[in-house]
């Protein structure tokens, strides 16, 4: 079934086609999601929502542009609102987090992995610091990041998603690369020297 | 070569993305320098934690999740209908008729207050002044009639 197929079937309230659109996109939904989020379990959550909306605004599709780049866009958009959230509920929550350096972060990581292998341990935390080094990105850098980097898609695609020039997207990425390549050096100076 | 002319390129090093001159020099240098090395490793090793992330299973619950959640949005859609059915509908009407009454009572007093004693008065005088409130076209004519009647 072609995504035109899909859109029209949709409207129609085929089931059938709803469930083969969910099949086919759903790990596309997943990975970005996970990109930003960095959690699998609330990925999939905003992947439901995701998906929740496309039902919902599928007659108001106007087909401009691909029905990929309409889920990217909404996907993109569901998981900066999650962030934004998350962020407020947080800061809510616990004021002490606010003061949270990352030296405490790593340690917590180390005292909740007490029993994990150590190889496991050492993946958790640079993975934790790749995720923060990630997050600290301006939001249009790291868009184009986890879009490029996560679902392998071509500077012209991600482009499209975001309405930008493909300009504007090289020198997202590569200022991207350079900020994150930055982080992680101040990590690696502070940790391994 | 120093560490700094090359250290922004160490990322795309990383990732392949240099021309094979540029990989070249970073090799020549990465076998001189411990530090360097080090770090590329590390970026690498990030890039790789990347590609470990992208590999993700489906779950077969997803999309009866999916549904769920729409039945979900239709069953509180139908509610908010039943409700905007029953008890908005009537609340909107008696507002409207409400905001009826207002409007006529408030345009009602603007209309009265526009025209006060004075302007009366005024609508007198020149009443009284107008020639034409007296002779009306048929008495002009009229008179126009005798006169030439006493003529002949």
């Amino acid at each position: 079934m072609t995504d035109r197929e899909f859109v029209l079937e949709i409207r129609k309230g085929n089931q059938q086609a709803f469930r083969m659109f969910v099949e086919k996109y759903q790990l596309t939904v997943i990975k970005t999601c996970n990109g930003f989020i960095h959690n699998l379990e609330d990925a999939e959550d905003i992947t439901q929502e995701v998906f929740l909306e496309v039902y919902k605004s599928i007659h108001n599709f106007r087909e401009e542009s691909k029905l990929s780049t309409w889920l990217y866009r909404i996907a993109v958009n569901k998981s900066l609102n999650h962030l934004r959230k998350y962020k407020l509920k947080k800061n809510l929550e616990s004021i002490e987090s606010l003061f949270m350096t990352n030296k405490n972060m790593i340690n917590e990581i180390r005292d909740n992995s007490n029993l994990l292998p150590d190889d496991e341990i050492e993946q958790s935390e640079k993975a934790k610091i790749l995720h923060q080094a990630i997050d600290s990105l301006s939001t249009n850098q790291r868009i184009s990041f986890i879009l490029n980097k996560y679902e392998d898609l071509s500077y012209k695609e991600i482009a499209e998603i975001m309405n930008t020039s493909l300009s504007a997207v090289e020198s997202l990425i590569h200022r991207a690369k350079i900020n994150l390549q930055k982080k992680l050096f101040n990590y690696y100076k502070k940790n391994y020297k | 070569m120093k560490c700094d002319k090359l250290h922004k390129d160490l990322i795309f090093f990383a990732e392949g993305s240099l021309t094979f001159e540029r990989k070249n020099e970073i090799n020549d240098h990465l076998s001189e320098c411990d530090t360097c090395r080090k770090f590329v490793s590390e970026l690498t090793y990030s890039l790789e934690i990347i590609n470990k992330e992208k590999i993700i299973e489906t779950n077969p619950f997803l999309y009866s999740r999916i549904l769920n959640k729409i039945n979900n949005y239709e069953q509180s859609a139908n509610t908010f209908k039943v409700f905007a059915t029953k008890l908005l509908r009537p609340v909107f009407v008696i507002l409207l008729i409400l905001f009826g009454i207002f409007s006529g009572i408030k345009l009602g007093s603007s209309y009265s207050s526009k025209y006060t004693d004075k302007d009366s008065e005024i609508q007198i005088i020149t009443y009284y002044l107008n020639d034409l409130q007296h002779e009306s076209v048929e008495t002009i004519l009229l008179s126009e009639e005798l006169e030439i009647e006493n003529i002949n």
